[in-house]
Parts: structure tokens; C-alpha cells; sequence
């Protein structure tokens, strides 16, 4: 069998375990830059705030009911989720960390425990050690462990925890699914399925045919189609394969016309990205720089350029990755527009120790690498920037707009909270 | 007797091993022994409500949110939105949180109060000399 923990409200929750006046108050947290809603308590749900819903939309529901808004805390959610999964580690054989906020547990090899009662202790041991509440599904497949999470959140909210350990059982979870919220189904695959007819998720196993599957939803659907027949076919991903990208890009504090604070910016994009490539032990062959104007300002002139470089020798060192990003930006800004966001994107990363030379490239001085090696030392040491490229600037005009912001309050010990 | 092949019979180390090496552990380390594990926090005390148990003010604080407390225990407690940090009873009275100063009042816990005991204050950490 396979466990789904799932962290309820995981932004918010992560909130209120350290400002328990938060509880029970409606309450959301916003996306970078405070754009949109990205957590919301129960009961801001059950005032109507939508997933991804723009601030500016919801405005007016926020002031009537004295709703809690809070800038999104990464560094804290980043710990919380830390501990949460390694509460959960130390108790099963094998696990998969999916996101930040959800991990599977592989139970195979526990047949004789009783299921139910180890969900609810380990729901109970995550919950007292952190303050987070997790829900936890129980089912064959990942899938249909991901099925029986919701089942649990919607069903049984109090209890959280959904063990599906017999047909019978996984037929009642399957039919209360619609097909939409079937995991990995996305919108446009939903239409495809109403349309022929089946609404529940219990159609659709009990219904649809193998070929048929292939052949509308792919390879992808099919497995997912005999994943909920309670055949496992996802595998486990024990650790995560090297990422294919590494995207950093932030909307401005304000709208910005000066190429000096652009270039600004990307050489500071440029620069996170060479640090989290050295951090992962890898290295960029194609640099993207990107730069946009605000879309919600039909009013203003409207110009999002980006251009993709392929780098001659892959690298990870922040003065090429600078160097060529600045190359990308002269290709793409024009002055007169006012810019909103930036972004520099590392793409078709290698693994550092198998780097291609070009045949005319010479191998990336050792000194280089040294360099890298001391700044990220320093950084790492005295806190990030302490050492910079000249480029990266002082300016603020560029930085996240982060009006409510709460302490780093298990990282830095300047922030952590008080008691009387 | 002259092209015999040489046999390669492994190293020599040059020098004297340290007699010490079968010997070796690990140092002491404060932070596993009172810290290492994922339901642990830090606080710090804002005031001298607990001077008598050693709780200075600015003390730093560690505890373990995983503790279900006993009588007598020194908690965090959230209380109408704040935390405080007091010795906790239950008895057939109900909750009390006492503080150790006679400055301050102990306090019994009523129902209507929001109140709930956010973990068990395990060890105090006290700076002697300001850096």
C-alpha cells in the first residue's frame, strides 16, 4: 500500500503556528510580489476566495470580513516542510517528497500493521511536532492514494484520514470524484471526458477502454487510467533527476524604464542562477533573458522580448552566465516601454562533471572556479550578496513587493518569537 | 637472481600513527544533544517572569513541540494570542500557569480563554558575556 501526507492549508498553516491569533480567522497568503492568493484557510474558502485569484479582485471581501493577508514566507515554509518530511522518514521504509507540502510513503513490507491506526499516529506525531495538520490517504497506487487524500479532506475533515483498502471502498472514492479532480487530469483532457460520457472517475476505470484511453489522453493517461484500476505503474523517484531549468524571474516593486536598473536585475537573476546550478552540481548550456511589460496595463505600449544563447562551454560560473545575459538584454531592450518583470532562464543543464568543450574552448580556468568557490563561501557565511558583481547594483527600485511579510522565525535567530 | 620481478606488497605509512586514533569519538555536540530533531524550536524569553527557574530575560529558549507536559513542567503556552512561558499545573482545580517571580500573578486557565500549550521548554540558554 502507499501513503499520501498531504499538509492542509500547508502556507497558511505554517502561518498560524506562530501567530495563533490567526486561528480560526479567515486568512490567505499571496504569490511573489503579493499578485495573487495562494493559500487560503477554510474559512476564507468558505468566504469564496478562489485559488490563484488576483489580490486586486478580492480586495473588497478582504476588508468586509477582516481577512488575514500575508506575504509569502518561503524561507519558513521551506523549514516547516523540512521537518514535516523528515517526521514522516523516520517512520516508513521509503518515501518520495512530490512538493513542498505533500510526500508518499511506501507501506509495502508494513502488511502487518494495522493501517489505520498508523495513519492516525503518524497523522497525530506530525501534527504535535510541528503544529502542521496533515492529511493522510491509504490506497493500492499512487494515484489512487492521492485519490483517497482528497477523499479524506473532503469526507472526513476532522478525522483526515482515508484508508482505501478494499474494492468496495475504492469504488465509493472513485465515484465521488469527478473526473476533473482525478490527479493529473488537466482541463482540456476533462472536456474530452464528459463529452463521452463519463463524470465520475468510476466511469472512466469502469467504462472507458484501454485504447480508447491511449489513444485520447496518451501514455500518460493510460497509466494513470490503470494506476486508479489499482495496477501501480508510477514509479518512485528516489531522488529527484537533475532539473531541466532553472528559472529566476521576478515582477519589479514598480514599473521600470531605466536600462540601468533592468540590467540591474538580470545580472542579479543571472547571478542566483549560477549559485543554485553550483549548488546542484550543475551547469547551463542555453541562457534565456526575458523582459516584459505589465499585460493588465492594455493602456501602456506593450513589448515582452526574449532571446535564448547557447553558452560555447557549459557553465556554472556567475561572470559567464553574467556576462552572457547582459549579451542577451543589449539584443532585446528597447527603451520607451515600461517594464514589469524580468527573468533569466538556465536551460539544458548537464551534470558539472561531464562537461562538453567545444573543440576551439579552452577548459574554464581553475581560477575561475575558485573564485566561485570563495564567493559562495563568503555569501554563504556572512549572508546572501555580502560579495556581488559590480552589476547587480544597490538600487531597491527592482525588488519584490512584500507588504506583509512575517519573521524568518526558525532561521535566523534574530526573528525567532518572544514569550512573556 | 638479477631480473626478478619487484612484488608489490602495498604502503608504508612514513611517521607514527597517533596512539589516540583507536580511541577517537565524536566531540560533544550542544546542539544534537538538545536540538536535533525536527519538533524543535527556539523562543526567547521577553521578560523576567521566570527568573527564579534560571529564565533570564533574552534567554533563549529550547523546546519540543513533541512533549505532551507533565505537572510542573515549564511550557510555552499560547494564551489570547500570545505565548507566554510559565510553569504548567493540572490538577482538580484545572490549568494554572505559575510564574517564577513573585512580581507576577499566577494565572488559572478558564474556559472561554485561547489558550493551548505550544510545547515543553527543554533547556534555557543563557549568554554570560556580550559579544
Amino acid at each position: 500500500m502507499i501513503a499520501l501526507i498531504d499538509c492542509n492549508n500547508f502556507y497558511v498553516s505554517c502561518e498560524r503556528v506562530f501567530q495563533p491569533t490567526l486561528l480560526g480567522r479567515a486568512m490567505i497568503v499571496l504569490s511573489n510580489n503579493d499578485g495573487c492568493a495562494i493559500a487560503r484557510s477554510e474559512e476564507a474558502k468558505a468566504l469564496g476566495v478562489q485559488m490563484a485569484q488576483p489580490a486586486f479582485m478580492i480586495e473588497e471581501v478582504i476588508k468586509k470580513n477582516n481577512v488575514a493577508v500575508h506575504s509569502s514566507n518561503y524561507t519558513l515554509y521551506d523549514s516547516m516542510s523540512k521537518r514535516v518530511m523528515q517526521i514522516i522518514k523516520e517512520r516508513v521504509p521509503r518515501t518520495e517528497v512530490y512538493s513542498i507540502d505533500e510526500i508518499f510513503a511506501d507501506l509495502t513490507g508494513m502488511a502487518y500493521c494495522d493501517l489505520r491506526e498508523f495513519a492516525k499516529e503518524l497523522k497525530q506525531i506530525v501534527t504535535s511536532s510541528t503544529g502542521i495538520p496533515v492529511s493522510v490517504g491509504i490506497a493500492p497506487t499512487k494515484a489512487l492514494a492521492k485519490m483517497a487524500n482528497r477523499y479524506a479532506k473532503k469526507t472526513r475533515p476532522d478525522e483526515g484520514v482515508f484508508v482505501a483498502d478494499s474494492q468496495e471502498l475504492i469504488d465509493a472514492m472513485l465515484s465521488f470524484t469527478g473526473v476533473g479532480d482525478i490527479w493529473g487530469i488537466g482541463k482540456q483532457h476533462e472536456v474530452q471526458l464528459k463529452q463521452a460520457g463519463f463524470l465520475t472517475a468510476l466511469d472512466f476505470v469502469q467504462k472507458a477502454s484501454e485504447e480508447w484511453v491511449r489513444k485520447t489522453l496518451t501514455v500518460k493517461g493510460q497509466r494513470l487510467y490503470n494506476e486508479l484500476k489499482g495496477v501501480s505503474c508510477i514509479e518512485w523517484e528516489e531522488e529527484r533527476p537533475t532539473r531541466k531549468a532553472i528559472c529566476t524571474s521576478k515582477s519589479f516593486g514598480k514599473l521600470i524604464t531605466s536600462k540601468g536598473e533592468v540590467k540591474q536585475a538580470v545580472a542579479k537573476f543571472a547571478s542566483a542562477c549560477a549559485e543554485k546550478l553550483r549548488k546542484e552540481k550543475s551547469c547551463a548550456t542555453k541562457i534565456e533573458v526575458f523582459i516584459k511589460t505589465n499585460p493588465h496595463k492594455p493602456n501602456e505600449k506593450q513589448y515582452e522580448p526574449s532571446v535564448t544563447l547557447d553558452l560555447p562551454v557549459a557553465t556554472n560560473l556567475t561572470t559567464e552566465l553574467i556576462r552572457y545575459a547582459m549579451k542577451g538584454l543589449e539584443l532585446i531592450f528597447q527603451a520607451g516601454y515600461k517594464y514589469q518583470k524580468a527573468g533569466v532562464v538556465v536551460k539544458d543543464l548537464v551534470p558539472e562533471t561531464v562537461i562538453q568543450l567545444g573543440i576551439f574552448e579552452e577548459k574554464p580556468p581553475e581560477k575561475d572556479k575558485r573564485l566561485m568557490d570563495c564567493l559562495d563561501q563568503v555569501n554563504k557565511t556572512f549572508g546572501k550578496d555580502t560579495v556581488r558583481f559590480g552589476v547587480q547594483g544597490y538600487g531597491k527600485a527592482w525588488h519584490l513587493k512584500q507588504g506583509n511579510l512575517s519573521p524568518q522565525y526558525t532561521t535566523n535567530l534574530n526573528h525567532i518569537p518572544k514569550a512573556s | 637472481m638479477t631480473n626478478q620481478p619487484i612484488q608489490f606488497y602495498g604502503y608504508v605509512q612514513a611517521g607514527f600513527a597517533s596512539p589516540a586514533s583507536d580511541y577517537a569519538e565524536e566531540d560533544i555536540d550542544l546542539a544534537k544533544l538538545l536540538a536535533y530533531k525536527p519538533s524543535v524550536f527556539y523562543l526567547r524569553a521577553r521578560n523576567d517572569s521566570m527568573i527564579e527557574a534560571g529564565i533570564h530575560e533574552g534567554a533563549i529558549l529550547v523546546i519540543d513541540k513533541a512533549l505532551t507536559p507533565k505537572n510542573y513542567d515549564i511550557v510555552i503556552a499560547s494564551l489570547l494570542g500570545e505565548f507566554t512561558v510559565k510553569y504548567y499545573v493540572k490538577d482538580m482545580q484545572g490549568i494554572r500557569l505559575l510564574p517564577a517571580n513573585p512580581k507576577y500573578k499566577p494565572l488559572s486557565i478558564t474556559e472561554e480563554m485561547a489558550f493551548q500549550v505550544w510545547g515543553v521548554v527543554t533547556a534555557v540558554v543563557i549568554e554570560t558575556r556580550k559579544l
